[in-house]
């Protein structure tokens, strides 16, 4: 079979059907070819490059999905899921009804933890999962971008000062057409610090949908809640949060849990949790 | 003191300064969900009530201003009951909302 390379593909490469794409679905006209009407039709739901391949091998040589792949992705139907923004019909979704609740089993498996994450938040103000974001995360940028999700004016902005004084590139959001728009931004933020209770929406709900979406979900979430009770952090661990942080909160603290989420080599907490 | 740390202490004094200039109108505008809450039993001012009194409550002890989030944190307390349903008609817990925001112009 022929190398995929000159769409530079790589196997674990994920790849998502792009709003443009998805009308594309549904036109009885389509201008695809019929090679590439079948290869959306596999991505359709998401899928990597690995599970294309082996999908399409009925219908496609190596040379004919490359080329498939080449039509979708320079028509912009497809996307790599990493560079997908909000689009417009997902907006919409975004802030609809309720998000899915954590599965039972999600619950079952937070429970141990979130009885640690009580006593963390208690005792220092802050709780971060020991889980390290992925490798590209630790490349040192030269600015993280961190999207600050807070209601309150006086606190979003000394938020932002605060973090660009600190070396971090800062935006805020107070209303779900702020948010949307931030992340509709591409690339999304490094990092989403989110309160849990804001006029017109709710943070536990952004959470759950930023999980659910193909551009946001690999994107770290630390809440700023005031309660520091098992029931709001099992909620928040269930449905993939990577930390709290107590409201009111220490400067340092805040500062310790950003850096430890985004895997900051230089962050004492993270050279602790990497050492043998 | 660093270049940066008299930046941020900056940063807060001048942010504390505004928070508490905005204080008087905010209190207002929370009075009358109150108000409009007990007058209709309108769950969105008991919602928009919570929200603001919550929003104040994570802020104030940030800007040294403990007495104001403590007070504003009693207030979440209690609408957040009355939203419950755990206290839906109970004269006390209406006035000590009322209270709790007086309390906070105060301040």
């Amino acid at each position: 079979m022929p190398d995929p390379s000159p769409v530079s593909i790589l196997d674990s490469d994920l790849f998502a059907v792009t709003f443009h794409g998805n009308r594309e679905l549904q036109r009885a006209d389509t201008r695809l070819s019929l090679l590439a009407l079948k290869l959306l039709v596999l991505i359709d739901g998401k899928a990597d490059f690995a599970t294309i391949r082996e999908r399409s091998s009925r219908f496609a040589s190596g040379e004919e999905l490359a080329d498939g792949m080449r039509e979708l992705l320079k028509g912009g139907y497809a996307d790599y899921s990493s560079r997908l923004v909000m689009e417009p019909d997902n907006l919409i979704d975004f802030f609809s009804g309720d998000a899915n609740e954590p599965p039972a089993q999600a619950l079952k498996d937070a429970h141990e933890e979130a009885i640690t994450g009580v006593t963390t938040l208690q005792q220092d103000g802050y709780y971060v999962r020991i889980a390290m974001p992925p490798a590209e995360r630790l490349r040192q940028h030269s600015r993280d971008r961190v999207l600050i999700i807070e209601d309150e004016p006086s606190l979003a902005k000394f938020l932002r000062q605060f973090l660009e004084i600190e070396g971090f590139t800062a935006a805020t959001a107070s209303n779900r057409e702020e948010i949307v728009a931030q992340l509709r931004r591409v690339p999304p933020p490094d990092l989403v610090l989110l309160d849990v209770m804001l006029p017109d929406a709710d943070g536990f709900n952004i959470l759950f949908k930023m999980r659910e979406h193909p551009a946001l979900r690999d994107v770290p979430v630390l809440m700023l809640t005031a309660k520091a009770t098992r029931e709001s952090v099992l909620k928040g661990l269930a449905g993939g949060a990577n930390g709290y942080i107590t409201k009111p909160f220490q400067t340092d603290n805040l500062i310790a849990a950003i850096r430890t989420v985004l895997g900051r080599r230089d962050d004492p907490f993270v050279q602790r949790a990497l050492a043998p | 003191m660093s270049n940066g740390e008299n930046a941020k202490e900056q940063l807060l004094q001048e942010v504390s300064r505004e928070f508490r200039a905005a204080m008087p109108a905010r209190l207002d505008e929370l009075a009358e969900f109150l108000v409009q809450w007990m007058r209709d039993g309108d769950g969105a001012s008991g919602e928009a009530l919570l929200c603001g009194l919550h929003s104040i409550h994570g802020a104030a002890a940030l800007f040294g201003l403990d007495a104001l989030g403590d007070a504003a944190g009693r207030g979440e307390r209690l609408a957040r009951r009355i939203l419950d349903g755990k206290m839906p008609s109970n004269v006390p817990e209406w006035s000590a909302l009322h209270d709790a925001i007086n309390c906070m112009r105060r301040l």
